[in-house]
């Protein structure tokens, strides 16, 4: 427990000294890897690990090249990447996640993927919508593995025992505030109709801001919208928060659908934003249902479909051609997307859907004909494409989840909290230049 | 055996390498060649994981690093843009209030258990097992998430409370008692300090005592004026390592707030801070930095320690 030997340097520090040792171990890697084989690094769950590793068998099949997969859990990922990278030994192929591409990208780090454009990865299987999920400043770095549109989710059997209807796909902001508020009159003391959701960048302002013809980012990396589309948003908020229409901020702190340590999952909210019916169906006796997030005033949904996870190609790889081969393989292969079915999202084409089809569970299909409903309304929007998330997103969107429960805890007043917003996010987009 | 190369490390007079050669001469410096030799595992390991990345991560703090492409020096810059830092305050903050409320509370339950244990119980060895367990499991994960579980918004904290008809907070959700969880969370793995004032207490010279009970003076007395001065190098030896211990805390924060220092940065440690900055946001350069100031701080605490003893720490010779 010395002062020089814990904490305090050791995360500096290890990190140099992981990176001497990255160095030391790079001859071990890069011995093996002629051109008949290459390193492939993901984080996921178990589901993802078997679909992943299935799909691969299938590829040293047909192509011979053997594939050294290393799997994680996204804890640490992109730390131990980082490392690698810094040490100049990455893995040949890894997962990426949609919003860091464009961090990577601007350090100059990832393969362009143009020259394997249309040849070796057909990119044109995918939905139009996808394709530009990896695509920062013109030039591909990602190609996306799986898609989706975020929803919102909901438990049936609690609007059952209310005897209020469920939300219905046409629903609007007013809607969703009479419905929660009704639902938190029916569910009683200490609970809820929805969760707070200020916050949720992706999965909720993003869409609202769609739906007034603004976005999260502009194509520049920029800001999409004022401080003043910020305030109606907290307002918005602040207003079913004071009607106890929404959960109070304390019970922010255990929204995680993974582990299902979720209010949702404990019956003290009937509906929240964001991902997870997949991980979270099981873990509760009621029954769970998605729906679109509430529509504008105008009917549009400002939907903006998600990339999932790409899979981008360093730099430095050593196998690039092969890599580039894989990737081609997860979007356009039949049998491999057999073998990965659903458990690494929807996949992101429409090939790939109709190969699947008929091998889908009853949550699978749910999953799917949502995604078909949504793909076909968000197409009425008319609205164009989101842009990628620009370098500094994550530190962006760190702000957000900072002022929305500043206002939430009423530490802050609106105006305070967006301009605490403005600087921040300003300044972390700025600095990731 | 940390708390060993704990005290090493605090002990400034003993630089180890520096001393032996001032005395080389002829046949000695034979000798001396091969205890380096076997002290060459230690030393490698020393220069390899401390003492280069000590002086890397110094160069690092002066420079501006993502980890991908290489430092661009930028002078102080990194030093100058933490005070303006209004997150960075506020991690000040938290870590001096934790550290100044969890140290004293570590050290009152420890000697207070420690007082009792010594009294000449039975099961001695088992109750001193027991008591030092929490500490056994110290900075673990599993310890956190556990604690997480404990004060959660249906825990059992909240469920007893409910025993009485009190509706308890959501401790960990709400701002006003997170960080007072992680110090109870500190406060309850006494064990080491513990160990070490049960150690001390053992060798108290008992005639004093005897003295203390002839001359009719009572337990309050006898405990203030006599084992408190006697066992204060336990204390200060106890002080010198908590405090550093708790500038360093860094997993209870990680698992209680999800790794984010949350609700409201009310739980945002300094390590836990620096680890977002570093890893997190990628800005190693701003991170080393940081580190470099809490070195810079912890040195100061120690320094004062180390002063103020002279008023206050009695050594028996």
């Amino acid at each position: 427990m010395s002062i020089s030997r814990r904490g305090l340097f050791g995360l500096a520090g290890g990190l140099a000294a992981a990176s001497v040792a990255g160095c030391g171990f790079a001859p071990t890697n890069s011995g093996g890897a002629a051109n008949n084989s290459l390193t492939f690094r993901w984080w996921g769950g178990e589901a993802r690990n078997k679909a992943y590793q299935s799909a691969l068998q299938i590829f040293t099949q047909k192509n011979g090249t053997k594939v050294d997969p290393q799997f994680s859990g996204y804890d640490g990922y992109f730390n131990k990447l980082n490392t690698e990278f810094a040490g100049g030994n990455p893995p040949d192929l890894f997962q990426m996640d949609t919003a860091l591409v464009s961090t990577y990208a601007a350090k100059g780090v990832l393969t362009d993927l143009g020259s394997f454009i249309p040849n070796t990865i057909h990119l044109d299987t995918l939905y139009s919508a996808v394709r530009g999920a990896g695509v920062v400043d013109g030039k591909t770095y990602g190609v996306p593995s799986g898609s989706g549109y975020a929803p919102v989710l909901y438990d049936k059997t609690v609007f059952e025992q209310a005897k209020i209807p469920v939300p219905a796909d046409t629903w609007t902001w007013d809607d969703f505030g009479r419905i929660a508020g009704e639902m938190s009159k029916a569910m009683g003391q200490g609970k809820y109709g929805a969760l707070d959701a200020s916050k949720d960048d992706s999965g909720a302002l993003q869409p609202w801001l769609r739906q007034r013809g603004k976005d999260l980012y502009t194509g520049d990396g920029k800001l999409g919208f004022t401080k003043d589309d910020l305030a109606e948003w907290f307002a918005l908020w602040d207003k079913l928060r004071k009607a106890g229409a929404i959960c109070p901020p304390e019970m922010l702190s255990n929204t995680d659908s993974a582990t299902g340590n979720h209010p949702l999952i404990s019956g003290q909210i009937a509906m929240t934003t964001g991902w997870g019916l997949a991980q979270m169906a099981p873990l509760t006796q009621h029954a769970l249902d998605i729906v679109v997030v509430p529509r504008g005033s105008n009917g549009k949904t400002g939907q903006a479909l998600s990339g999932g996870v790409l899979l981008c190609i360093p730099a430095k790889s050593k196998n690039p051609e092969a890599a580039a081969k894989v990737i081609d393989l997860f979007i356009s292969d039949v049998d491999a997307i057999k073998a990965m079915g659903m458990s690494r999202g929807i996949p992101p084409s429409g090939k790939a859907l109709e190969t699947l089809t008929p091998t889908l569970t009853a949550s699978d299909k749910r999953d799917v004909t949502y995604a078909q409903y949504v793909a076909d309304e968000v197409a009425k929007d008319g609205l164009p494409n989101a842009p990628t998330a620009p370098p500094g997103y994550n530190d962006a969107k760190t702000a957000l989840d900072s002022a929305a429960k500043q206002v939430a805890f009423g530490k802050m007043s609106i105006p305070d909290a967006v301009a605490q917003y403005f600087r921040d996010a300003e300044a972390a987009l700025q600095g990731a230049k | 055996m940390s708390e060993n190369s704990g005290v090493a490390v605090l002990d400034p007079p003993v630089p180890e390498e520096a001393a032996p050669p001032v005395r080389r001469k002829g046949k000695r410096h034979k000798h001396n060649l091969a205890g380096y030799g076997f002290l060459a595992p230690w030393l490698i390991g020393l220069f390899a994981f401390t003492l280069i990345p000590m002086v890397y991560s110094l160069y690092l703090s002066l420079t501006k690093f993502n980890l991908l492409t290489a430092p661009q020096w930028i002078g102080f810059d990194n030093y100058v843009r933490l005070f303006s830092d209004e997150r960075y305050l506020q991690s000040i903050k938290v870590t001096l209030l934790y550290v100044v409320t969890s140290v004293p509370l570590k050290l009152a339950a420890a000697l207070l258990v420690a007082v009792a244990l010594n009294r000449g119980l039975k099961a001695l060895g088992f109750y001193r097992a027991t008591f030092y367990l929490p500490s056994l499991l110290g900075a673990s994960v599993a310890v956190s998430v556990m604690w997480r579980q404990i004060f959660s918004r249906d825990g059992l904290v909240n469920q007893f409370l409910g025993l009485f008809g009190i509706q308890g907070s959501d401790w960990i959700g709400d701002p006003r008692y997170a960080l007072w969880t992680l110090v109870l969370l500190s406060g309850w793995q006494f064990g080491t300090p513990m160990l070490i004032f049960l150690a001390g207490l053992k060798q108290l010279p008992q005639d004093l005592y005897e003295a203390a009970a002839i001359d009719g003076a009572g337990r309050f007395t006898v405990f203030f004026k006599i084992t408190l001065p006697l066992l204060s190098p336990m204390v200060f030896f106890n002080l010198v390592l908590e405090t550093i211990n708790a500038f360093q805390t860094f997993t209870p924060a990680y698992v209680i707030s999800n790794g984010l220092g949350g609700p409201i940065d009310s739980t945002l440690l300094y390590t836990l801070y620096l680890y977002l900055k570093g890893f997190g946001s990628m800005q190693m350069g701003y991170a080393s930095a940081m580190a470099w100031v809490l070195f810079a701080v912890i040195g100061l605490f120690t320094a004062i320690y180390f002063w103020s003893a002279r008023k206050w720490v009695n050594y028996a010779d």
